[in-house]
């Protein structure tokens, strides 16, 4: 165990310059109840990105469309079902669910060939009673029947190996499963409930010293002098580190959650919608306040936020979930002037702005995913110009194509405007 | 208010000559004043001492034939463990028949006290001050919890902000729908059902009979608060007060639930007050904006006026602290924290925050100036004697408007 860690120590000192966080077709299902009543819930459903060093990326879309659940899988506050999380070029989570499937396909075939085997041999057997005079025929029978056989058993010997395989990638996910803690360290959550995820009962400087205790850090001159550096780094006073939450104002205490994330140096800071429960007058301080940390301490922030201007003010790129996917991502830029995929057209169009002559001939659309044909032209995550990914049918893509080079096109069938 | 305290002067001179007439026979009973047995009232025993403010111009001494509410110099304080929280200080409006009046602010600034006053609903500690609420010929801050019955829901709606902690989470939406046709209209079981499902069509729940059976955990946040703007509308009210409807909301459920607002004061003729602390569903619904801050109005006016020549520096600090789809730049944070209430701030309140504070801002309450006739706001930066100040709010909204038109040619190809 002291040597994986050590070699891993190593590797975190070596530079490493490729993306900070990739998800590659990442499944979080929840399940509920058994046999009849089972419910799977699919949270997350084939989500891949990249969050690359130094860069904010945001995720939006309505509640419910899994990007909470998103960023909670990627800290492993939940085992995920399918896919791999890299942190660092790291494998940190892996879920098994597709190696399940296979190993059961597999099964499934073997079951299939021996069953085929048994008609063909029986088959055989019949022409073997009918032929009882005729020796050579005979001989020959036996000889297919033989054939059929090690012809059967070569295929499923290479099935089971196949399935020896992929149980050993689910013994290897396991082991990539476990925490690697110092790894860990480096990605920290910042919560939406300012007054929720605060313990009421720890001080300010024990909730912010709470992550170097579990480190195993005990000189408390250092973490005091972390805590204070922390405090002062949020625009709190180290006076406060001696106080309680609830004596504190939600900008305030988001600020300490916000220390909280920062003490232990971080590489990456998953921010989970941390403005959406402050006030419209302190909203902006907290925003400036990330800003801030994010150019000085050169830390990637994954965003999760509902509010369209503040993603398109704080973040570099944008996905934009639905339903568990992720149905487009690009720059903020080029995702408010070009947007593609209906759904993104119908959120921008559902954003209020302070402009109430703007307001008042604001045409809203409405995005009905029941109108989309996939039947037959499945849709695929397509990058459609550098950068700018969407998740489309290849006909869509046609459109969107002739829409992005400005040519005159037919409206989307699956948006309908409300008056 | 007023009517009440004259009387009681006029209780306390009698007792007064009672005892100058016995003066030489018994002096010690000169310390007595008033009647010593009488329970003090909240307001006399919480006195506030500054409730003498002068009734802002924009109230037009007559109320027009039109107005159909008005909230007149009203001060409400909550009394709590560490002091006395001076929650509404002065506040003034007047609410016209068919418009919506949206009420601006942080949280703390007293917009929800002040609806919740109207509704007589405020909580056990509250004291209302001094003030006048009218309304169809009475004043609401007189009136005993016996009237109120009379007045909520059937004359007057409200919609909270959180549909699931306003609805009854172990009773059936249909009986809570039908519960008050029942009891207040006297509908038989089978008419109120009718006229749920109706009022469900009519908010845009699809299904209603299969929905009438369900509870509210089974509805998803969009349709529970169509539930409740279903159940405030059950008595066909004449004024809805929404409390921040949908803050709990995301942006394509809340556009919904503003459009279905909309939809229904205009097919009702609803008059509507609006909570909200979100500029741009303020901008999507108000006729007429109340900026609050601190227990006050400090900016009255038309939207159009409020949000494209705002002169209040708190107005500004609002509008331009909230990224707009076209900032770049860093954004411009109000500094530092709302006041707390409990000792008020001696001038301007926002005086403080703010950037453009002047001397005065400190010293003493800043009055209403007019700017037109619809539009006033309570600044020393409006007296002829401040100095001149440009905003850079007009670039704002021309570059966001550009912005807005890229997008719009887009989606019209």
């Amino acid at each position: 165990m002291n040597k994986e860690l050590n070699t891993l120590n190593e590797e975190l000192k070596s530079e490493y310059d490729g993306p900070i966080l990739e998800l590659k077709n990442v499944r979080q299902y929840f399940q509920s109840g058994w046999g009849k009543s089972k419910v799977v819930v699919k949270a997350v459903h084939n989500v891949s990105f990249q969050v690359k060093k130094g860069e904010v990326f945001g995720l939006v879309g309505e509640s419910g469309c899994g990007k909470t659940t998103t960023g909670r899988s990627i800290i492993k506050l939940y085992n995920i079902t399918d896919g791999t999380i890299y942190f660092k070029g790291v494998p940190i989570s892996q879920g098994n669910r597709s190696f399940r499937i296979k190993i059961k396909e597999l099964r499934a075939k073997i079951a299939e060939l021996k069953k085929l085997e048994k008609e063909a041999i029986a088959e055989l057997k019949g022409d073997l009673a009918l032929q009882q005079n005729d020796n050579n025929a005979m001989n020959a029978t036996d000889n297919k029947i033989q054939d059929v056989q090690t012809d059967t058993n070569m295929k499923i010997a290479e099935l089971k190996k196949e399935i020896v395989a992929n149980l050993e990638k689910i013994k290897e996910s396991k082991t990539i499963n476990k925490r690697k803690r110092e790894l860990m360290d480096k990605m920290q959550m910042i919560f939406q409930d300012p007054i929720d995820s605060l313990d009421p009962r720890l001080t300010v400087k024990e909730i912010i010293a709470e992550g170097m205790y579990i480190n195993g850090i005990k000189d408390h001159k250092y973490i005091s002098d972390k805590v204070n550096e922390a405090l002062e780094l949020v625009g709190l006073l180290p006076d406060h580190a001696s106080r309680y939450p609830h004596e504190f104002s939600g900008g305030q205490r988001q600020r300490i959650g916000i220390a909280r994330a920062l003490v232990v140096n971080p590489d990456l800071i998953i921010a989970d919608e941390p403005i959406s429960a402050l006030d419209v007058s302190i909203q902006a301080q907290i925003i400036n306040l990330l800003n801030d940390i994010r150019h000085n301490m050169g830390l990637s922030i994954l965003f999760i936020a509902h509010n369209l201007s503040v993603v398109k003010f704080f973040c570099d790129r944008i996905g934009v979930m639905y339903y568990g996917r992720i149905v487009e991502i690009a720059t903020p830029d080029e995702l408010f002037a070009h947007p593609l995929h209906p759904y993104t057209k119908s959120l921008l169009s559902a954003v209020p702005l302070p402009d109430p002559d703007y307001e008042k001939n604001r045409k809203r659309i409405f995005y009905n995913p029941k109108l989309r044909e996939f039947t037959e032209d499945k849709p695929m995550m397509t990058e459609i110009r550098k950068g700018h990914f969407v998740y489309a049918s290849k006909a869509e893509l046609a459109r969107y194509e002739k829409e992005l080079n400005g040519e005159k096109v037919e409206p989307d069938p699956t948006l309908i405007e409300l008056e | 208010m007023d009517k009440n305290l004259d009387k009681k002067i006029v209780v306390n001179q009698e007792f007064d000559d009672t005892n100058l007439n016995n003066e030489q026979e018994n002096p010690k009973k000169l310390q007595i004043k008033g009647n010593l047995f009488k329970r003090k009232t909240l307001q006399e025993k919480y006195p506030n001492p500054d409730t003498d403010i002068e009734i802002p111009e924009y109230l037009s001494l007559a109320p027009s034939e039109d107005t159909i509410l008005r909230v007149e110099n009203l001060h409400i304080s909550f009394r709590t463990p560490n002091g006395i929280v001076r929650a509404v200080r002065g506040v003034n409006f007047d609410l016209k028949k068919g418009e919506t009046l949206c009420i601006v602010g942080e949280s703390g600034s007293g917009k929800s006290v002040t609806s919740r006053a109207i509704m007589g609903i405020l909580a056990g500690n509250a004291i209302i001050d001094a003030g006048h609420i009218f309304y169809d010929g009475k004043d609401l801050v007189e009136c005993k919890e016996k009237d109120f019955y009379a007045l909520r829901g059937s004359k007057i709606g409200m919609i909270f902000q959180d549909p699931l902690s306003s609805l009854n989470p172990i009773m059936r939406v249909g009986k809570q729908l039908t519960e008050a046709l029942r009891l207040k209209n006297g509908l038989d079981r089978e008419t109120a059902k009718k006229r749920a499902l109706e009022l469900m069509k009519e908010v845009g729940i699809p299904q209603p009979e299969k929905r009438f059976k369900q509870y509210p955990f089974q509805f998803s946040g969009g349709m529970r608060q169509r539930i409740v703007i279903a159940i405030a509308l059950a008595m066909e009210p004449e004024i809805l007060i929404c409390d921040e409807p949908t803050t709990a909301l995301d942006v394509t459920i809340q556009a919904q639930i503003l459009d279905l607002i909309k939809k229904l004061k205009k097919e009702k003729g609803l008059t509507i007050i609006f909570i909200t602390h979100d500029l741009g569903v303020v901008a999507n619904m108000a006729d007429r904006i109340a900026v609050m801050y601190a227990g006050k109005i400090v900016e009255y006016g038309n939207a159009s006026d409020v949000f494209y020549d705002p002169r209040h520096p708190y107005t500004w600090a609002l509008l331009e602290s909230m990224p707009s789809l076209a900032t770049s730049k860093r954004l411009s944070a109000i500094p530092g924290t709302p006041p707390n209430m409990i000792y008020p701030p001696k001038g301007d309140a926002f005086a403080a925050r703010n950037r453009y504070a002047m001397k005065i801002d400190f010293e003493q309450q800043p009055p209403f100036f007019k700017i037109n006739d619809n539009h006033y706001a309570a600044t020393w930066l409006l007296h002829p004697d401040a100095p001149k100040l440009e905003n850079s709010l007009k670039n704002r909204y021309e570059s966001q408007r550009k912005l807005h038109h890229i997008q719009e040619d887009n989606s019209h190809e």
